[in-house]
């Protein structure tokens, strides 16, 4: 018996639809396309969200988290950030010197001025016994001198923050832990433009758009839940597409395809040159005082080149190169140039300012700052957090929904009932995931093993199920 | 992946013309026009030529890279079912063809598994996008291993796989010319389509299984 694909034909007798709506059907050319991709998106949006639903929850749940760690930061790292207002600030190279003395066997690698009068200067090093990825980072008083504690950092983080940070970005499983994340950002986007699609264009009788826009009060049952599911989800669909593509800069796989496609369009950061002028041999200094000096030397070049604070200060890698003084400001509005200095004589060698990066460029950092919740402050984290709750409550009441219409229950029909799309529909949205599929590989490769799966699932339930007679009595023909 | 690019052209256009083939016949099945297939064989089809594709141009490599460990998961799971239908004697499907796909899904997985060893060289791939709390690591390629020559066991396993493929290929194109003695079949709506029409069908999926059997042996030769 060859393999049969259909779907159980009883009619949706549920009281789930509400009287007065239902989808578009009609007999205009303009939307019968759309007649017939409806259900292949409702089909869609079902399948991705009861599947990929839990990796979307946990991103949700652990971003939600991570809304809260600059306040987080604060409470718990307040002795280290945080010092009383001297009067006079002690030169950069009494500073390192004695962040040198806390991190013995470290080689520094960055220099953080203080941000503000009551603010502690930041010497990270790289450091024998350090995680991969994080540094070493003496929080120095600028006044007394003063080590005021000595932290593993990652980048900028705190560890508090940073841990929460690997918590949403991995859950602490390392690069196999990044697939969930990556999962979660390559479907989250689909799910939003499947859902706008299959909300939006529903035909309403009465009160068209209060009714898009708001939940169904007088509704019961599955009616009610999807019209919670609907307007909420319609609400948050921007942030759920913000979310979606700045979080896949982060992934293994898609983010390299997305620095790839950056690099050919020229939409990269552009980078400072640290090349010295030929003559010049400036040595990298080891001596913790040496690098200090050099330190205030640059950040004065700098500061005279017009460089307004806050900065990080980056020395020479090696022998005969620049020293980096960079702007880290990533809240609105962002500053971000960066200035090589000769460490030797002073000199500003090269200028890359924020204003001059391609758009694209530009856009990008301001997305990965709202991702992270740290581009206008508050109100930022804010709308993080009712972004994440709206999230958690739709993907809630869409398991809730299909419990409610799960197959066990009379009268209950796989999503869009007995509706088929065509073949040129399916193919043509096929050509479409391969083509995404490509370039988001752990989507591909997760909807390739979804439909391998359902097949499987499909073959061996219909080995077990006795065959049917059908009105044509035909030989049995060999399907491959 | 090869010196001579136009190769990669050739294999482009054969699996490009595969893969469509498999991607309309999966959208007829599901779209449930036709009552008569396979989802899982033309999903095979579909993975089989996109990634015949991707290494055509060195898009994936051999199991030291994420596309290449990926890739042999995929097809060894399609072998491994393949190989429990063939197991079971499933009356659904002809014990030569469920052979025939075993083979095929081997020779696949052995293709990626064995390429380090067969090409005498591997490719590095990326780890991905930056950490954007802190400066971002910058990535940079691997450097490549000179080419080694292929220990003998698995030239011998690599030309048994051409065998096979050119062997199949040979039987597949037999029953494309055979196709015109079978019989007629019901379709979605239950009418007994026409001869031609069967033929046709026939002919085009015998054709299509040709193709895709000679670019596996093609290609394993071409990796030689």
């Amino acid at each position: 018996m060859s393999e049969q694909v259909q779907e159980p034909v009883v009619a949706d007798r549920s009281p789930a639809a509400l009287p007065d709506e239902e989808p578009v059907q009609s007999s205009r050319t303009g939307s019968r396309w759309w007649t017939d991709l409806r259900p292949l998106f409702l089909r869609l949006h079902f399948y991705v969200g009861i599947f990929v639903g839990p990796f979307i929850l946990v991103a949700a749940v652990t971003g939600l988290l991570y809304t809260i760690t600059p306040q987080l930061d604060q409470i718990v790292y307040r002795d280290a950030l945080h010092v009383p207002v001297g009067t006079n600030r002690l030169d950069l190279s009494d500073q390192v010197t004695a962040a040198t003395a806390a991190v013995p066997n470290g080689t520094i690698t960055q220099i953080r001025p203080p941000i503000a009068a009551d603010a502690t200067t930041r010497v990270t090093f790289s450091a024998p016994g350090v995680e991969e990825g994080y540094g070493r980072t003496a929080f120095v008083d600028p006044y007394t001198g003063e080590v005021r504690a000595v932290l593993d950092t990652f980048g900028e983080w705190l560890p508090a923050r940073a841990w929460i940070d690997t918590l949403h970005r991995t859950l602490h499983l390392g690069e196999f832990g990044r697939l969930y994340s990556e999962l979660a950002a390559s479907w989250l986007w689909v799910l939003a433009l499947s859902g706008i699609a299959v909300w939006v264009v529903r035909r309403r009788r009465t009160a068209r758009i209060r009714r898009t826009l708001l939940p169904e009060p007088s509704a019961r049952g599955r009616a009610r839940l999807r019209s919670w599911h609907g307007a909420v989800g319609l609400w948050i669909s921007i942030g759920m597409l913000v979310l979606s593509v700045t979080g896949l800069t982060w992934s293994s796989f898609a983010g390299a395809n997305v620095s790839e496609l950056r690099a050919d369009l020229n939409w990269t950061t552009p980078s400072v040159s640290t090349e010295l002028p030929t003559g010049s041999s400036a040595a990298a200094p080891t001596d913790p005082g040496e690098v200090g000096g050099t330190a205030d030397r640059v950040l004065a070049a700098a500061h005279e080149a017009g460089m307004t604070d806050p900065v990080a200060i980056t020395p020479a890698a090696e022998d005969g190169q620049a020293w980096l003084v960079a702007q880290v400001k990533r809240s609105w509005p962002l500053r971000q140039d960066v200035m090589a200095v000769d460490p030797t004589s002073g000199e500003v060698l090269d200028t890359v300012r924020y204003t001059d990066w391609p758009l694209m460029a530009q856009a990008a950092s301001v997305g990965i700052s709202l991702h992270m919740g740290i581009l206008f402050g508050i109100g930022n984290q804010l709308l993080l957090v009712a972004i994440a709750v709206g999230i958690i409550c739709i993907v809630l009441w869409g398991y809730r929904m299909w419990w409610l219409r799960r197959p066990t229950r009379a009268g209950a029909t796989t999503p869009s009932g007995t509706q088929r799309p065509s073949a040129l529909s399916i193919g043509v949205i096929g050509a479409v995931a391969i083509a995404l599929g490509i370039f988001f590989p752990v989507l591909g490769v997760s909807l390739l093993a979804f439909l391998a799966l359902d097949a499987a699932w499909h073959q061996l339930r219909a080995r077990r199920t006795p065959p049917v007679a059908t009105p044509v009595d035909v030989p049995e023909r060999d399907p491959v | 992946m090869f010196d001579w690019s136009m190769l990669s052209v050739v294999f482009t256009v054969v699996f490009a013309a595969t893969g469509l083939y498999a991607l309309a016949r999966l959208a007829r099945l599901l779209a449930g026009e036709v009552a008569v297939g396979d989802r899982l064989v033309e999903l095979f089809h579909l993975a089989m030529s996109l990634a015949m594709i991707a290494m055509a141009w060195a898009y994936t490599g051999g199991p030291e890279t994420p596309g290449g460990r990926t890739e042999v998961v995929v097809f060894g799971a399609f072998t491994v079912w393949f190989a429990y239908r063939a197991a079971v004697r499933d009356a659904a499907h002809s014990p030569l063809a469920n052979g025939y796909h075993v083979a095929m899904g081997a020779a696949m997985t052995w293709m990626v598994a064995a390429m380090p060893l067969i090409m005498g060289s591997s490719h590095a791939g990326s780890s991905g996008g930056g950490h954007h709390g802190g400066s971002a690591p910058v990535e940079s390629a691997e450097p490549v291993a000179p080419p080694a020559p292929a220990p003998g066991w698995v030239v011998v396993v690599t030309i048994a796989f051409v065998v096979l493929s050119v062997a199949a290929a040979a039987w597949w194109a037999a029953r494309a010319v055979r196709a015109g003695d079978q019989g007629g079949h019901a379709d979605a709506g239950g009418t007994v389509l026409t001869r031609t029409t069967v033929t046709r069908s026939a002919r085009l999926e015998a054709s299509c299984h040709v193709l895709m059997s000679l670019g596996m042996g093609g290609m394993l030769v071409a990796m030689l």
